[in-house]
């Protein structure tokens, strides 16, 4: 190849990419008759609860309040009235405090919800810097990639770490999900403005977008939209899972290796997700809180795989039914990507923020299989996209007996799935390094 | 024909001087250790669990001889054990009563459904990164053997989707106790033989809904405690272990039975 693509340059794997629904538009979903609302949909301290049972909310009003720095409002998607406040099981198999809102207009179209509010002219060059951080942070944005942490915070590194390059993380490198990809189609002018409102907040540093070359359109629509503006480019990248990893976009695109234990602001980056650039450009020009998201619903049950826009705390049960999925024949009900996406066990549990896709699969999909004895193959250590010796890892959290120097190692783990896509002998390995960054915690 | 004598005498000779520097060294550097330590460390039983609190059996002689006391007792050995270590030390043993682990839950497969069909690693804590529960009921006993594990006593089995305890075997060293991630497994007095086998603290048909065996928090046990030992906070009933006399009139009352008496099981070894 003449000019190869960018990678990162360790580890990685290539997955079946089953992106059934990359041609089809993001639909306007419509407001079901209940809405769970988890309080706690991002990472950081936990919520204060502003409602109580019984009382009125409209669309946008304040349902729980941050309480910290590290932390992230909530507001309600659509008006109606607090039913309960219970705890309710999640998508991901928590159980978590749910603020149950009994909806006004059940059946309306989200499409005549938003075009029904009206963009605000906004001068970039009259913006300043702490404006743009409270209304990202009065809106309650968070990582809508799927680790869910406080938007603002990520924004705001300390002096000491000065910030010279933006990434936009278009990778979607997950299987199944195209809900990225068709943002950058459909509202690439919008995306644009965002990185500009991104830009701005670090005084115009260069800003460039990374997208798979799975996504051609994507590239041509991104470059199109980018053209002429100044210090904002495209890369493409090579498809290889996880290109779509923090530091693995970084290595790609900058060539810049994040240290151990270190943050991406340590090499003098920031990294945001492309649905979250598209919620920053609303929060300022529509001053719209973070209320809806556009998700993928897909996997081998449905007939018709799509995008949709759905308010929060949309159960899984109202897209069921609007997919016409069979509840009895699903067999592994998937939030997020097959990769890293988390297993559910409750049809009635609600889309929060970080919600990118909703996979469902029957019994001819899903294979059980044992956990057998590590055969001393390698073939983890070399899919490893962070370069780490997860057999002997999770050797050693397996005998509880972890060594000091390995700690750090274990840090390190991005939990991508790599390893465990790979192992021949159908080892838990995220699992167990999952467990032993639980134990490291637990120490500390 | 006397040389084969030389090599002879000079080996001696360095035996006699060596030896005689041992002996100094052992007069110059010598230690008083009350003998009283070995003789304590041979009748404990020698399981090293720390379930005392301290490093193991012989740090528990150490200390027990240096403060001339049995204030923190070995909870593995039994009474005897404990009243020769006892008159090592020229004290009488206290009688303080065996502490057994018991599982404060009866969510088993018929009583409390299973919620998802887990299929990751068998271990409690593994499973409590991916779901909060695997049966309908959150509080519930995950039956993934965690405790087993760390059971030193071989005292404690899987079955029927919860965890049972021999409480002949069980020795009370607590170690089961931290390996818990729902915190179900609590010591109390072999003699206590009323258990609240709940931890669930939702509302009474909330906890009904989930579990057939749960405590619904109705009260009735409260009422009907003559000794003041049952008391019924957050929708769970909890026994105070210092009150309660076994009259079992609780265990009656109860309308889910989820008051159980526990120690009069049977336990048959398998073959």
């Amino acid at each position: 190849m003449l000019h190869p693509l960018k990678t990162f340059s360790r580890g990685g794997i290539h997955p079946a990419y089953n992106k059934f629904s990359a041609d089809r538009p993001i639909e306007y979903g419509t407001v079901p008759e209940r809405l769970l609302i988890a309080v706690n949909q991002h990472i950081g301290r936990p919520l204060e609860v502003l409602v109580k049972k019984g009382e009125e909310v409209t669309r946008g009003s304040l349902l729980a309040k941050s309480s910290g720095f590290v932390s992230s409002n909530l507001h309600a998607p659509a008006a109606g009235k607090v039913e309960k406040i219970t705890r309710f099981p999640q998508l991901g198999g928590q159980i978590g405090e749910t603020i149950i809102i009994k909806t006004e207009n059940p059946g309306q179209s989200l499409k005549e919800i938003l075009d029904s509010e009206t963009p605000q002219s906004l001068r970039l060059d009259a913006l300043e810097k702490e404006e743009i951080l409270k209304k990202i942070n009065e809106a309650g944005l968070v990582g809508m990639g799927g680790a869910g942490f406080p938007t603002h915070v990520k924004l705001s590194p300390p002096q000491e770490k000065p910030i010279d390059h933006l990434l936009i993380n278009g990778a979607e490198c997950e299987p199944y999900i195209t809900c990225d990809h068709r943002l950058m189609l459909e509202r690439s002018a919008e995306l644009t403005r965002g990185m500009l409102i991104l830009q701005k907040l670090f005084g115009g540093v260069p800003v460039t977008i990374g997208i798979e070359d799975n996504k051609p359109d994507a590239v041509k629509a991104m470059g199109e939209a980018l053209a002429g503006k100044r210090g904002l480019s495209v890369a493409a990248l090579e498809t290889k899972y996880p290109q779509g990893g923090e530091k693995q976009l970084i290595k790609a695109i900058l060539n810049r290796e994040v240290p151990s234990a270190g943050l991406p602001m340590d090499v003098g980056v920031i990294v945001q997700n492309v649905a979250t650039t598209l919620a920053v450009y609303e929060a300022l020009v529509y001053n719209r809180p973070l209320m809806e998201r556009a998700l993928t619903v897909s996997g081998n049950l449905i007939k018709n795989p799509g995008n949709i826009l759905l308010p929060i705390g949309t159960p899984v049960s109202f897209i069921m039914n609007r997919f016409e999925i069979d509840a009895a024949r699903v067999r592994l009900l998937l939030s997020g990507g097959p990769m890293m996406g988390r297993a559910s066990f409750s049809f009635e549990s609600p889309l929060t923020k970080t919600s990118s896709a909703l996979l469902f699969f029957d019994g001819d999909y899903v294979h059980r299989r044992r956990e057998n004895p590590c055969i001393r193959c390698g073939s983890c250590i070399d899919a490893c996209p962070m370069g780490l010796p997860v057999a002997q890892l999770t050797e050693s959290i397996k005998g509880n007996l972890i060594a000091a120097h390995a700690k750090g190692d274990i840090m390190d783990c991005i939990e991508c799935g790599s390893c465990t896509y790979v192992c021949p002998a159908d080892r838990r390995l995220v699992q167990w390094m999952r467990v032993g960054k639980s134990i490291i915690r637990r120490e500390n | 024909m006397y040389e084969i004598l030389i090599p002879g005498l000079v080996l001696s000779g360095f035996a006699l001087v060596l030896s005689g520097g041992l002996l100094y060294a052992s007069k110059k550097f010598y230690v008083y250790e009350d003998p009283r330590i070995d003789a304590i460390e041979a009748l404990l039983p020698a399981a090293n669990c720390g379930g005392c609190g301290l490093a193991g059996c012989r740090a528990f002689a150490e200390q027990a001889v240096k403060k001339e006391s049995l204030d923190v007792i070995c909870p593995v050995a039994d009474a005897a054990a404990m009243s020769a270590v006892a008159k090592v030390l020229g004290i009488e043993a206290s009688g303080a009563d065996k502490n057994v682990a018991t599982l404060m839950c009866h969510g088993t497969h018929e009583n409390s459904k299973e919620a998802l069909e887990y299929a990751g690693i068998e271990d409690c804590w593994a499973a409590m990164l991916v779901t909060d529960s695997v049966k309908a009921c959150a509080f519930s006993c995950l039956g993934l053997a965690s405790c087993v594990r760390a059971c030193r006593f071989d005292a404690m089995k899987i079955e029927n989707g919860i965890v049972v305890i021999d409480e002949e075997k069980c020795t009370g060293c607590g170690l089961c106790v931290p390996a818990c991630p729902k915190t179900l497994l609590h010591m109390r007095p072999q003699t206590s033989e009323v258990v609240v086998c709940c931890f669930n603290t939702e509302r009474g048909a909330d906890a009904r809904k989930v579990c057939r065996v749960a405590c619904i928090g109705c009260m009735k046990c409260q009422k009907t405690c003559a000794h003041d030992a049952i008391h019924v906070n957050n929708f769970l009933a909890a026994i105070d272990y210092g009150k309660c006399t076994n009259c079992y009139e609780c265990v009656d009352v109860c309308p889910t039975d989820s008051i159980q008496i526990k120690g009069k099981e049977v336990y048959v070894a398998s073959a």
